[in-house]
């Protein structure tokens, strides 16, 4: 599988499309579903906010992940924490839902990360969760990084539950541990991830940088080229 | 569970009772998404306020905070303890 | 520590649903297992499910399938037998039992704190949805948001002028100098053209700096939910949504990020229904224009003209989107209003400032080439003489193609009272961007000023002091540039001096309105609120919403600007004010 990637640098703002989605106009990163392919077509002309087509950054083969959530969970900063200052934000292709896309680079491995809307389900009923679901479905990312807060499982994990139904490598992110322990509530993450098939369970607090490292050691073994340990933890009890 | 219950729609509970879902109507789409957002029959939920203007309204549900208009509300049926 | 492996694809990671349930989709994901197009791109049972579910997007994927005839013959029998069974929807047993296995699962790995304390997002938003207070709380934090993006910045402001018009240009005329050009029509384009179109560009970083820092603030704190949940109603009742709240905020800044922000509703009718009204919220590049001529014109009452400009956009736009719900736009399908009113967060300092950085970036890059190659090209314009005896680069304004061009569309806006070829002009660049209406007011007149001196140069017949007296009123020029912005955010030391420029534009309108000035200029402030917000505002609506939209805004915006202003103007003159 040939992949051919040529991303601009960010240039634009890093908010979920729910809030204002700045003064984007790239008609970005267009995304070849069944290829798994992932391209940056900058500009449509006009004014953009974009770099000019051209600036390409590398990237080895087939490693695409995806990060999936609610809203509100911390997405965006764990997306900012993970591709630094390697973003691209543009449009979905032919939508009006801003993509951003970014490139985490990890012990010599350059992971493109794509920020999917935020959703609260993936049932297709609104743009945002059709164009989450059709990503994580056609286009086969390497795995799905699902960011859930922790003080709020009872309704962030509906969404984990439709994701592990789609049958696709997940990593559980519980994000805002600092939260859910300020407010006395405890999660134990051996029993999740045993309770949903052994799925890599972490618990991080962004916005404090605490738990990101092992996150992104979590990430790259997902990106080994062998097949059967696409789904390694060492979290089982 | 001796107390006898009542069943109405979630528009017409009043603020801070605790009420328990026991069937979401409506149209497809608005039913769908009342659903996803977790107001499933058996759910506890609480009229957290009204909006300065009367609608909408702000419940707890899975202790989280979700405004939706009266009008999503009323496909709501709830049952509260009398 | 122990490590596992397991086959992901093929796992049964998933959850169980109970008996008939699992029997049905068993059947079906049996079914579909047999047609290879659809087991190559999807899990079976996943696909089966959302069949189940009443997915309608992978139900048309599937019929459009010759092969997959008999995934929907057991699909039909299947949703039969389950309904048979249950009586209710199948969509609403399967996130019933989803959600079951979730809550079984929280209740597995979830320790609560025994009681429930009531969370400080909750006690917050007693006080802030409050029945009395949120309107006023609301109204509070817009009113500081206007006055932090218009007063509080001044200074930042004054000091990117100070540097563009002092040093900056200092050592553009020094290096224009080094090469032998002093004097020449290049150094007029640069210092003329581009230096003021740049400092057109730069000094609204500030303002929108602060503005997106508020911005970001208000988003991030988790108050934007509260302002549409406060404001849902209002809005519903003007057809719009909750949500459509915050374009219409961000509309007060720039119109463009405002008509990306309308990505927020779910429902495209709304989305573009919300476009269509965004360009009434006055923008933030518009503010310049009412501040110059309302210091000009109404210096005792500058704040409350600006002040009802803005509330005629919001009346316009409350108006129009009322008659246009209840036209256009009347949905057939009813738009649920469901949302999440998130946690009360503290920003952090690096998100807040990672959103207003970029977002003034963009503008920054945005602006840059649109309104550089525009100050250029009007500067050609200016620079060309289509009639008198002036050459290239040194004719009267008055003479130029800019002028003529000018000067054909005024009768235009005759009946409005501005019909001079200086408010058409300014108008004409202002289509290209609301922040060119003024550093073009400034070209207009910072022209005529050195025309006047190279003519009394060329009089005295000193070829070294025309070269010197060109620098001079160049300088004057860009002097012009801060001077504006001075007016704009310090009303009263401009009144205490009013600039040539103002007594130009003053004599200007007055002359176009005979007499009436006043009532011009509000007529011409009037036009500036409502016609099209800007060539970006365009592009934006137009990637948005498709061409068809595009130009019903256009045009829309030109026919309501053109009547309003006829209106302020000549029913002004009826009531005899002005």
């Amino acid at each position: 599988m040939t992949q051919e990637r040529n991303y601009t640098p960010n240039t634009g703002g890093d908010r979920s499309i729910h809030l204002v989605g700045h003064v984007g106009r790239v008609v970005g990163c267009c995304r070849d579903l069944l290829g798994g392919c992932v391209r940056a077509l900058a500009g449509s002309g006009g004014h953009c906010c974009g770099q000019p087509e051209g600036s390409v950054m590398g990237c080895t083969g087939g490693s695409v992940i995806a990060l999936a959530g609610n809203p509100n969970t911390g997405k965006s900063t764990i997306f900012n924490a993970l591709t630094g200052s390697h973003q691209h934000v543009g449009n979905w292709p032919g939508k009006t839902v801003e993509q951003k896309a970014g490139i985490l680079k990890h012990d010599g491995q350059e992971i493109v990360v794509v920020d999917l809307p935020g959703t609260y389900s993936l049932s297709a009923c609104s743009l945002e969760e059709q164009i989450a679901r059709d990503f994580i479905v056609k286009a086969h990312p390497r795995v799905v990084v699902n960011v859930l807060d922790s003080t709020n499982l009872e309704r962030n994990l509906y969404l984990t539950a439709q994701i592990l139904e789609i049958g696709v490598p997940m990593i559980i992110v519980l994000n805002m541990r600092d939260l859910a322990e300020a407010r006395g509530i405890t999660i134990d993450i051996h029993r999740l991830a045993q309770q949903l098939y052994n799925t890599p369970v972490i618990s991080v607090a962004a916005s404090r940088e605490q738990g990101l490292a092992e996150l992104k050691q979590t990430i790259a073994t997902f990106m080994t080229p062998q097949p059967q340990v696409a789904c390694r933890l060492d979290l089982v009890a | 569970m001796s107390s006898t219950t009542q069943q109405m729609t979630l528009d017409q509970v009043p603020v801070g009772k605790p009420v328990t879902v026991v069937r979401v109507g409506g149209e497809k789409v608005t039913r769908r998404r009342l659903l996803d957002m977790g107001l499933v029959s058996g759910e506890t939920v609480i009229v957290q306020g009204v909006a300065p203007l009367g609608d909408p309204i702000n419940i707890l549900v899975k202790s989280y905070s979700l405004a939706l208009r009266k009008r999503e509300a009323c496909q709501i049926t709830v049952e509260v303890q009398v | 520590m122990s490590t596992t492996h397991m086959s992901v694809p093929t796992s049964p990671s998933s959850i169980r649903y109970d008996h008939a349930l699992e029997a049905e989709i068993t059947r079906l994901s049996t079914a579909i297992t047999q047609v290879s197009e659809l087991r190559s791109m999807y899990r079976p049972r996943w696909l089966a499910i959302q069949l189940l579910e009443g997915d309608e997007q992978l139900l048309a994927e599937v019929q459009s399938l010759p092969a997959a005839e008999a995934v929907l013959r057991t699909l039909d029998a299947s949703s039969a037998h389950l309904r048979e069974l249950f009586g209710e929807d199948v969509d609403v047993l399967l996130t019933d039992q989803r959600y079951s296995f979730v809550n079984s699962l929280a209740r597995d790995v979830l320790t609560h704190p025994a009681e429930r304390r009531r969370t400080l997002s909750e006690k917050i938003d007693r006080v802030v949805t409050n029945r009395v207070l949120s309107i006023p709380i609301f109204l509070a934090l817009m009113w500081i948001v206007f006055k932090v993006t218009t007063d509080v910045v001044s200074p930042f402001v004054d000091w990117i002028d100070g540097v563009i018009t002092g040093p900056f240009t200092n050592w553009v005329v020094a290096l224009v100098g080094v090469v032998g050009l002093s004097g020449t029509w290049f150094e007029s384009l640069l210092v003329d053209g581009v230096i003021a179109g740049v400092g057109g560009v730069l000094v609204f970083v500030p303002v929108l700096m602060s503005l997106y820092l508020a911005l970001a603030i208000l988003e991030d704190s988790g108050y934007m939910a509260r302002a549409a949940f406060v404001m849902d109603r209002l809005m519903h009742t003007l057809g719009l949504h909750g949500k459509s709240f915050l374009p219409m905020i961000v509309g007060f800044g720039c119109t463009v990020p405002a008509i990306y922000a309308t990505r927020t509703l779910d429902n495209e009718k709304d989305r573009i229904l919300t476009g269509l009204l965004v360009p009434f919220m006055s923008c933030s590049a518009r503010l310049p224009v009412y501040i110059l001529l309302a210091a000009i014109f109404f210096p005792e009452h500058a704040g409350l003209v600006i002040f009802g400009l803005y509330l005629l956009g919001i009346v316009t736009a409350v108006l129009l989107g009322f008659l246009l719900k209840h036209t256009l736009f009347k949905s057939q399908t009813h738009v649920p209003f469901i949302m999440e009113l998130p946690p009360y967060r503290v920003p952090t300092l690096k998100a807040i400032w990672k959103q207003m950085w970029e977002r003034t970036a963009s503008f920054v890059q945005k602006a840059w080439t649109v309104i550089m190659v525009a100050s250029v090209v009007l500067w050609f314009l200016m620079a060309i003489p289509l009639r008198g005896s002036g050459t290239f680069a040194n004719t009267e304004l008055d003479n130029s193609a800019f002028a003529m061009v000018s000067r054909s569309i005024a009768p235009v806006f005759a009946p409005l009272g501005f019909g001079n070829w200086e408010a058409t002009g300014s108008l004409v660049t202002g289509f290209v961007a609301k922040e060119v209406i003024i550093s073009t007011t400034a070209q207009i007149y910072a022209m005529d000023a050195a025309a006047v001196e190279t003519e009394a140069a060329t009089f005295a017949g000193e070829l070294a002091a025309i070269a010197t007296s060109f620098v001079d009123a160049t300088v004057e020029t860009l002097k012009a540039i801060p001077l504006i912005i001075g007016i704009n955010l310090f009303p009263e030391e401009a009144e205490a001096e009013p600039s040539s420029l103002m007594i130009a534009m003053r004599d200007n309108f007055a002359a176009s309105s005979g007499g009436h000035g006043a009532l011009a200029a509000l007529a011409f402030m009037v036009f500036v609120l409502l016609y099209t917000p800007c060539m970006v505002a365009t592009a934006a609506a137009r990637h948005e919403f498709g061409n068809k939209w595009m130009w019903v805004s256009i045009v829309g915006q030109l026919v309501l600007a053109w009547v309003a202003a006829l209106v302020v103007f000549q029913g002004g003159l009826l009531l005899g004010l002005g």
